[in-house]
């Protein structure tokens, strides 16, 4: 039986991987992988940036679920960030806008989308309660080179 | 070197075994520990099952590693909990503990103790944040799980085609 999550987000399975730009200039190649655990529960998503010759610059590790109320709740750790629980934001349909806090009054916004089997996703650090647009960011369009990660029933 | 980071190396394979919970019959447990993230970080990876006739009864998967603030911690899912993230606790030196409040606002108490090379036996306390633990306080889940194979990288994923 298919979840609500896997129905939501079966497009996503798989293994993706693109450039990826940082704001200050730095350039790299990201890898998103999202794998349906415990038949269709959650997602773990691992993910990977190197650069150039392959030397690992950030790594991450998260789950993805819903919350009692269909919303998205995403556990995640990432290297340059840290760990935090991020919740769904309203945004357009087709759109998974998720934001939460990080330790030291920071705040992390995470947007990300899929379409035309392209997955785009974009992140912004925020610190304090100030709006500006100097935050650090990322962008990356990423193109699916793995399999699906869901279970031959949840794929039917 | 915090206890995390030096067990869970040694700890490294598939252990199985049974795990006793509060309400339920003896599960069959699953338990594959392995390094993730270049082994910047370790995972654990449970599956528990009736024994009889393997369906999935429970499970809990979490990713431990070093957060910029130099602190151990873990991000987690459980069938039962949700989300959750722990973080690790002093403890004997042959004890991984680790404590922490789940999403749904339930305080969380996991240890894993070596009682030989080759067995681990776990415990996990769980109560609504905030509530004491109690005099007779016993673990909701409790387990031994041996080991069944050294660890070794796993295969290859088939499909790929890396750009």
């Amino acid at each position: 039986m298919t979840t609500p999550l896997i129905k939501r987000f079966h497009d996503w399975l798989g293994v993706w991987r693109g450039p990826i730009e940082w704001s200050d200039g730095r350039r790299g190649i990201m890898e998103f992988t999202f794998e349906s655990i415990f038949n269709g529960q959650a997602i773990e998503v691992r993910t990977v940036s190197f650069d150039s010759e392959g030397a690992p610059l950030t790594r991450g590790w998260g789950y993805l679920s819903l919350d009692r109320n269909g919303r998205v709740i995403d556990n995640i750790y990432f290297s340059d960030a840290g760990f935090s629980v991020l919740h769904e934001v309203a945004d357009d349909p087709g759109m998974l806008s998720l934001h939460g806090p990080l330790p030291g009054n920071r705040n992390l916004d995470v947007a990300m989308m899929v379409e035309d089997d392209v997955l785009a996703i974009s992140s912004r650090l925020g610190e304090g309660y100030a709006a500006s647009d100097a935050r650090p960011r990322t962008f990356t369009r990423m193109r699916r080179i793995g399999r699906s990660l869901a279970p031959r029933e949840e794929a039917e | 070197m915090s206890n995390a980071m030096r067990l869970l190396p040694r700890w490294y394979g598939l252990w199985t075994g049974t795990s006793e919970h509060e309400s339920t019959a003896t599960m069959s447990v699953r338990t594959n520990i392995l390094p993730v993230m270049e082994g910047r970080g370790f995972a654990m990876q449970t599956e528990m099952f009736d024994p009889s006739t393997g369906t999935f009864l429970r499970g809990v998967r979490f990713a431990l590693a070093v957060g910029p603030d130099g602190r151990v911690q873990t991000v987690g899912y459980s069938t039962e909990m949700g989300v959750f993230g722990l973080e690790e606790t002093p403890d004997d030196e042959d004890v991984l503990a680790l404590s922490g409040v789940t999403e749904s606002g339930i305080q969380l108490n996991v240890t894993y103790r070596e009682e030989s090379p080759d067995t681990l036996m776990f415990s996990v306390f769980w109560r609504p944040h905030g509530a004491s633990l109690g005099k007779n306080a016993r673990p909701g889940l409790f387990g031994r799980i041996h080991r069944r194979q050294p660890w070794r990288p796993p295969a290859p994923q088939g499909g790929g085609n890396p750009v």
